[in-house]
């Protein structure tokens, strides 16, 4: 698909929903193991991966996202595994193709934070865009729609990964994020409307922020993109509760243990499907034109996201209906033994 | 030899069981049972010693399909016997709330169509939870009862959806080597002094019994009673129907501590105890905070084993129960829409594991909000490693907050103060 294709997606104020948050999911699964956060399960139960990807489209993804997040050099080398390196793109690559064509939805390649990038020293910059390449070419040699090159805390690094969607990417349109930590600046010390204004301007067809923030600490980042760049802006938050005083997923402190909540304690921190939809409004009204949901995502909420931007997903036919439930339901159709006395004895000692 | 083969290091690494998980350390009470231990173990290492280049953590299907030939027991056999060797039975249940999450299944009247509609799915959970460390695949028959299937219109695929979770449950559970449990629940019609009621309740456990036991369950699961008089009720009908099947009967806990026909929970345990079920103890409801205080209590009247199945949500002394929880900042209810925003974290499902073994509690899990990640902590909790251990997480690898030494300090100093 070329960019002018990609750019008419979004006119008429068309909107695509992106479910993302596979590496968290499969960990929650007991088939990723937290800490590298490497993708083997591509290669361990590719029936897995399939069955997530159609999960997502179930609940309203658009996009079918090849699971190559950290299936990177670096990431391999760390655990020992690089000699699986092609084998792990390409079966990624190849399950998202198939998931993508099935069911008619966008079929998207994955290069993100190659956590070897350094500002200060350039000869990481080299090794930084040959990781890139390589993932990118087989993205392409795939025949993905378009990129998505996200989660860098740097404007530098979103660059590099930019240029090289640009250079090799035959044509493929590249969506680039950012990962707001906590300050409302990159890492490298560019604002983030700023950056992304200037990725946009460089050509890429979508800018944003991905991961890190939860709904509420994203927003007023979003807020400010949305004033200053003219295309379509990305959103997708982590489905946690980070707040002004623990803006990110990292820095939240989980009240039993006083301890870091990241990762093994995330669960207890979890927005609830109200936040999403709250959430899911607000990108709305602002007019972000490619929102999802990261880490944490699943599909209670990526559906609740899909039906406030106006879709009704497959999975919109179990959306909770509460009238039907024995205790809180229709007080019509059910026995007050329940709706009255039950209810009762749970509510209150 | 004995120490050789109890010896921790044995368990954890080469004993061949269910996608190698290990028994807790047998709790053999005399030199019988040490000896007949000891025998099973060296049929099995014999059997499985594996060539030095194949040996790993993680056990195929081929060996499990070896194991359960070479007990060739008849079920029940099998369920009383885990438990009268000192062992413990971990559950997992949970697959309503996580089909509900997954977008396969409508909260409300919360009846699993997902069997029908998509098997694969179904069977993919089971698998997941088995790798997680569950001994059990329970069929999922909770709320395919009559009762529910009329409220939805669908009253017509009553044996049908029956038929085919226990089709799909004992698959997986032949294939992995575990236990084959089939499941009966609140009915949602029971009314106590209605003798009319109580008799349509009465025939709904009895179908779905029948089809349990025709399809060959190592035991019955009766659960998620408000009331003594309909577990009774249920105890009653496993007992008339169920061929010899054996029976766990749990009770939900309400946020008071007597049942909803007054009688404390011990009390009504122990009533349930000496009617006969193999097991009896509390499910669903309450968190493991709230749950623990009850089965202490339980555990000292109850002479056999007793069951824990806390839901993985953060109930306290104020809002004891999954139901009264209310969403902190808007004071609304949260079940069953915002409970995400109550989850334990897993160190509290670890401590929560910890000391359900305390207490000696052998048929522990987790329900409503349960999943494989909290199922492996549980597992561990208890002793085991199941194969998902092998993707229990090792933060020394991540490259913000692992082994300083591994990464460089862009990463682990100037990166973590940028996320915070």
């Amino acid at each position: 698909m070329d960019s002018d294709i990609f750019q008419d997606l979004f006119k008429n104020g068309n909107a695509l929903v992106v479910a993302e948050g596979y590496l968290f999911e499969f960990e929650r699964r007991g088939y990723l193991r937290a800490g590298a956060f490497v993708p083997e399960v591509v290669t361990e139960h590719p029936e897995l991966v399939k069955q997530l990807h159609e999960e997502f489209v179930h609940a309203g993804s658009d996009v079918v996202l090849a699971f190559t997040y950290y299936g990177h050099r670096e990431k391999l080398r760390l655990i020992g595994k690089e000699d699986q390196l092609e084998v792990i793109n390409r079966k990624a690559l190849d399950i998202a193709g198939e998931v993508a064509r099935a069911t008619g939805t966008l079929f998207a390649g994955n290069i993100c934070n190659t956590t070897i990038y350094r500002r200060n020293d350039p000869d990481t910059f080299q090794i930084v865009r040959d990781m890139f390449k390589e993932q990118v070419v087989w993205a392409v040699e795939a025949g993905v729609d378009f990129i998505v090159g996200e989660t860098f805390g740097e404007f530098g690094e979103a660059m590099i990964a930019l240029e090289v969607i640009k250079e090799f990417g035959k044509g493929a349109p590249a969506v680039i994020t950012l990962a707001a930590c906590g300050k409302d600046s990159t890492m490298d010390g560019i604002p983030f409307e700023d950056a992304c204004l200037q990725l946009e301007e460089a050509g890429a067809a979508v800018v944003g922020l991905n991961c890190a923030r939860g709904p509420k600490s994203i927003m007023p980042l979003m807020a400010k993109i949305r004033k200053t760049c003219k295309g379509p802006i990305a959103c997708l938050p982590v489905t946690y509760r980070t707040n002004d005083e623990f803006p990110t997923m990292q820095s939240l402190i989980d009240p039993e243990t006083k301890k870091q909540a990241f990762p093994y304690n995330l669960p207890a921190q979890c927005s609830s499907r109200s936040e999403i939809e709250e959430f899911a409004k607000e990108c709305r009204d602002l007019g972000v034109e490619y929102v999802g949901l990261c880490c944490g995502n699943c599909s209670h909420y990526l559906r609740v996201v899909a039906e406030i931007y106006g879709r009704s997903p497959p999975a919109s036919k179990f959306s909770p209906d509460m009238t039907q439930h024995f205790m809180y339901g229709d007080k019509t159709k059910f026995h007050r033994y329940f709706h009255e006395e039950t209810a009762r004895a749970f509510q209150c000692a | 030899m004995l120490q050789t083969l109890f010896d921790p290091g044995f368990f954890f690494v080469n004993y061949p069981f269910s996608n190698c998980y290990a028994l807790p350390k047998a709790v053999s009470h005399n030199k019988f049972d040490l000896i007949k231990e000891t025998f099973i173990l060296l049929c099995l290492r014999v059997q499985f010693s594996e060539p030095e280049e194949t040996k790993s953590n993680i056990v195929t299907a081929d060996h499990l399909r070896e194991i359960r030939k070479s007990r060739n027991m008849p079920s029940s056999g099998r369920f009383l016997e885990r438990l009268s060797n000192g062992q413990s039975l971990l559950v997992a249940e949970g697959y309503l709330f996580e089909i509900e999450r997954r977008g396969y299944l409508k909260a409300g009247a919360f009846v699993p169509e997902v069997v029908l509609e998509h098997p694969h799915l179904v069977k993919a959970l089971h698998e997941e939870f088995v790798h997680a460390g569950s001994d059990v695949v329970l069929a999922f028959t909770y709320y395919a009862h009559r009762e529910k299937l009329r409220v939805i219109g669908k009253e017509d695929i009553l044996e049908n959806i029956n038929r085919k979770a226990l089709s799909i449950a004992k698959e997986v559970a032949r294939e992995t080597g575990t236990l084959f449990a089939g499941n009966i629940c609140n009915t949602t019609v029971y009314v106590r002094d209605d003798e009319q009621a109580k008799a349509l309740a009465r025939s709904m456990f009895k179908e779905q019994v029948e089809w349990a036991v025709e399809a060959g369950v190592d035991y019955i699961l009766a659960e998620t009673f408000d009331e003594v008089g309909e577990a009774m009720l249920a105890l009653e009908v496993i007992k008339q129907y169920g061929k010899g099947t054996p029976a766990v009967v749990t009770l939900v806990p309400s946020a008071r501590d007597v049942t909803f026909d007054g009688l404390s929970y011990p009390e009504a345990c122990l009533r349930l105890e000496n009617a006969g079920a193999a097991v009896v103890g509390l499910n669903c409801g309450r968190g493991p905070e709230t749950i623990l205080p009850l089965i202490a209590e339980i555990k000292k009247v109850c002479k056999g084993p007793v069951a824990c199945l806390p839901v993985p949500y953060r109930t306290s002394c104020q809002f004891k129960t999954m139901q009264s929880l209310v969403h902190p900042k808007t004071g609304e209810k949260s079940f069953p829409i915002d409970l995400p925003a109550h989850f334990v974290g897993r160190s509290e499902v670890l401590e929560f594991g910890l000391e359900c073994k305390r207490l000696g509690v052998e048929y522990v899990g987790l329900c409503c909000g349960n999943c494989s990640h909290y199922m492996r902590t549980l597992a561990e909790s208890y002793g085991r490693r199941p194969a998902a251990s092998r993707f229990s997480p090792d933060m020394s690898q991540h490259y913000m907050y692992g082994d300083k030494a591994k990464f460089n300090k862009y990463n682990t100093e100037d990166l973590v103060a940028a996320k915070n």
